[in-house]
């Protein structure tokens, strides 16, 4: 009954829209064919401002790229403007080049997929050769994520990525289940501590630890980043699984385990978002399986300020667009200015988020 | 992008042939397409098609103009097996054309196609395009007589796996057909045939080998090639997730063509991969670490 209330004045606010069409101006972007209609129409009507912040870099809407799911930008310039996205986040780059795992990497879940890269990139110094000027020319902040193999590693790598103009934040890798090791500083409290403040102390640049969901409590492991200075957190990396081909009896994956993302993964992620978002009072970049408008909401609701979209760049890249209009189409119809009543709305009353 | 089921048409036992109407395309033969059903996480990712033809200004089923995309499966497993499931006007998820298609030097004189059951497509779409064979207004003219030689050599395990003859034929290439099981033309493999050409053949230094197939195959033709001295280019499939190079997923082992970089020890004793997507999927034979 209630919703089916909220679906008709949402209809008319549409309807209003349309009416108004003839007036409005072309929006400057790259969102093609029938789906600019979303954010054409409506944009008679004031816009709500999508502004958020994270860790002190201020995002002119809350939706980014996860990593690892949109390589170094080339990869989606085909498709989409990506100045219109919150902020772009690069492929992990690690001290030296990586070849990554052994083919085949990808496996389909019900709702989702195993994959198994390695951290296959370029490695830091081509990074910097072949990568980031490119990545320069865009004005949308750039969040570079990084992973060594040490606490010296991390620090090394975010000291030659501060050095360095155009980027606006690093991410922390200590969360890919894909490569040996490559868990530790994310399923270890004291570790996660140290790495941060390591790097925390090497940057004056916003220091964003990307935790894993494979612990037992995720809320240790961000408070042990709170604590150790991290600006912001984003979560969750993949969760470890596996499937089996039952014809040939053998895991599909060369290295048996994988990491599981997309929609399958959702529940978890906003449940382990809402965890955190009790627990520390940083801001949070919620990521797991957000296919649409308002899969980025429920994240908000359950504490997030921002969202990465990962997996669904893969069966279209024009996902992140998508997440953004139907965030958009959400706040017009609920008629809210900004995206700031949304975060954490969800959270029980008694706590004190933000 | 949205396209939809113009119509679908079984070839035989599991092969389909399946056309979708879609905004404007135009394409490299080797190039490919991924697709899925719209609206559905069951099967979650799109799959890679190889395009087999365009056809310019056909109507769709709700009239609507625009090119029609022509791709040929074998129902295998999920993926194909959803959109063998689907039925004219239903829509589906088209990105592309993406990747490399095969490269043709201007000055080639003999083009040798090897195509191997189900992956016969892409050297369909290069024979038609090195003959000259139009498409449009949904009949296909006849070829003009294109500068090249056309030699078509098309396996299967048996004759039911072998498709696409009357194209080779349209096109004016001269066949050579094998079988496994020798229920059509040469028994044995494709390979053994495009041997046998090459013993007797005066074609000369302007002739390249294209290939599709199943990767035993391409390898076996890739040594063909390599033992001929002929300049070979083969189309490879990986399991993809995107199709873009965004994932990473869908690698080839490549031959290292310089010494392990300087880049420390991680390095050292590891295979260097190429994507299939973004770098191929249609290779120097010489370039894949078989």
């Amino acid at each position: 009954m209630k919703r089916n209330q909220k679906s008709r004045r949402g209809a008319r606010v549409e309807s209003r829209g349309k009416k108004r069409k003839a007036t409005v101006t072309r929006r400057r972007s790259a969102v093609v064919g029938p789906r600019s209609s979303v954010l054409g129409p409506r944009s008679s009507v004031r816009r709500p401002d999508l502004g958020v912040e994270i860790g002190g870099i201020r995002l002119k809407n809350p939706v980014m790229t996860a990593s690892g799911t949109f390589g170094y930008g080339t990869e989606l310039t085909p498709f989409f403007d990506l100045n219109a996205l919150g902020a772009i986040v690069v492929k992990t780059v690690t001290m030296h080049p990586r070849q990554g795992n052994p083919p085949p990497r990808i496996v389909e879940t019900p709702g989702g997929m195993l994959n198994s890269i390695g951290l296959q990139n370029v490695g830091i110094d081509d990074f910097h050769r072949q990568k980031l000027p490119f990545l320069r020319t865009l004005a949308t902040p750039l969040l570079v994520n990084i992973a060594g193999k040490s606490v010296e590693e991390f620090a090394d790598l975010a000291k030659r990525l501060s050095d360095t103009e155009g980027v606006a934040g690093i991410e922390l890798n200590i969360s890919c289940p894909n490569v040996a090791g490559g868990l530790d500083f994310g399923t270890d409290p004291h570790l996660t501590y140290e790495v941060v403040r390591a790097v925390r102390q090497t940057t004056p640049l916003p220091v964003i630890p990307k935790l894993s969901p494979n612990v037992t409590d995720i809320t240790v492991i961000a408070r042990a980043a709170a604590d150790a200075g991290a600006n912001a957190l984003s979560l969750i990396n993949t969760i470890v699984a596996m499937a089996i081909d039952v014809r040939t009896r053998k895991p599909r994956l060369p290295g048996a385990t994988g990491g599981l993302s997309g929609p399958a993964i959702r529940p978890i992620a906003v449940r382990m978002v809402w965890d955190v978002a009790q627990a520390v009072k940083l801001p949070l970049i919620g990521i797991g399986g957000i296919m649409t408008g308002e899969d980025a909401v429920e994240f908000l609701l359950a504490g997030a300020s921002a969202v990465q979209v990962g997996t669904a760049n893969f069966l279209d890249p024009l996902a992140p667009m998508k997440v953004l209009a139907g965030l958009e189409a959400y706040l017009v119809r609920y008629g809210l200015e900004n995206v700031t009543p949304l975060i954490g709305a969800a959270l029980p009353p008694n706590r004190e988020t933000e | 992008m949205q396209a939809e089921v113009h119509s679908l048409r079984r070839l035989h036992h599991d092969y389909f042939l399946q056309r979708f109407t879609s905004p404007p395309l135009v394409f490299q033969p080797g190039q490919f397409v991924m697709v899925k059903p719209s609206g559905s996480l069951d099967p979650f990712l799109p799959r890679a098609y190889s395009i087999l033809r365009v056809q310019h200004h056909m109507r769709g089923s709700r009239g609507k103009r625009g090119n029609v995309v022509e791709i040929l499966y074998r129902v295998l497993g999920k993926g194909t097996t959803a959109l063998s499931h689907l039925k004219p006007g239903d829509r589906v998820d088209l990105l592309g054309p993406l990747g490399n298609g095969y490269r043709v030097p201007p000055n080639l004189s003999t083009a040798l196609l090897v195509a191997g059951g189900i992956g016969v497509p892409p050297v369909v779409a290069l024979v038609e395009k090195l003959a000259n064979v139009k498409h449009g207004n949904g009949r296909r003219r006849s070829a003009v007589r294109g500068r090249h030689k056309l030699v078509a050599f098309v396996g299967g395990k048996a004759a039911s796996d072998v498709l696409c003859l009357s194209d080779f034929r349209k096109a004016g290439a001269t066949l050579h057909v094998a079988t496994e099981d020798g229920s059509l033309g040469h028994q044995g493999l494709v390979t053994e045939l495009l041997e046998t050409y090459l013993r007797s053949s005066v074609d000369g230094l302007r002739s390249a080998i294209y290939a599709c197939g199943p990767h035993p195959m391409l390898h076996a033709v890739a040594r063909v090639a390599e033992r001929f001295g002929i300049p070979c280019q083969v189309s490879l499939e990986a399991d993809m997730a995107c199709g873009f190079g965004a994932c990473m997923g869908c690698v080839i082992p490549v031959q290292s063509s310089r010494q392990p970089m300087n880049h420390g020890p991680s390095n050292m004793n590891q295979r260097i991969y190429k994507l299939c997507c973004k770098d191929g999927p249609a290779f120097d034979a010489r370039e894949i670490a078989w």
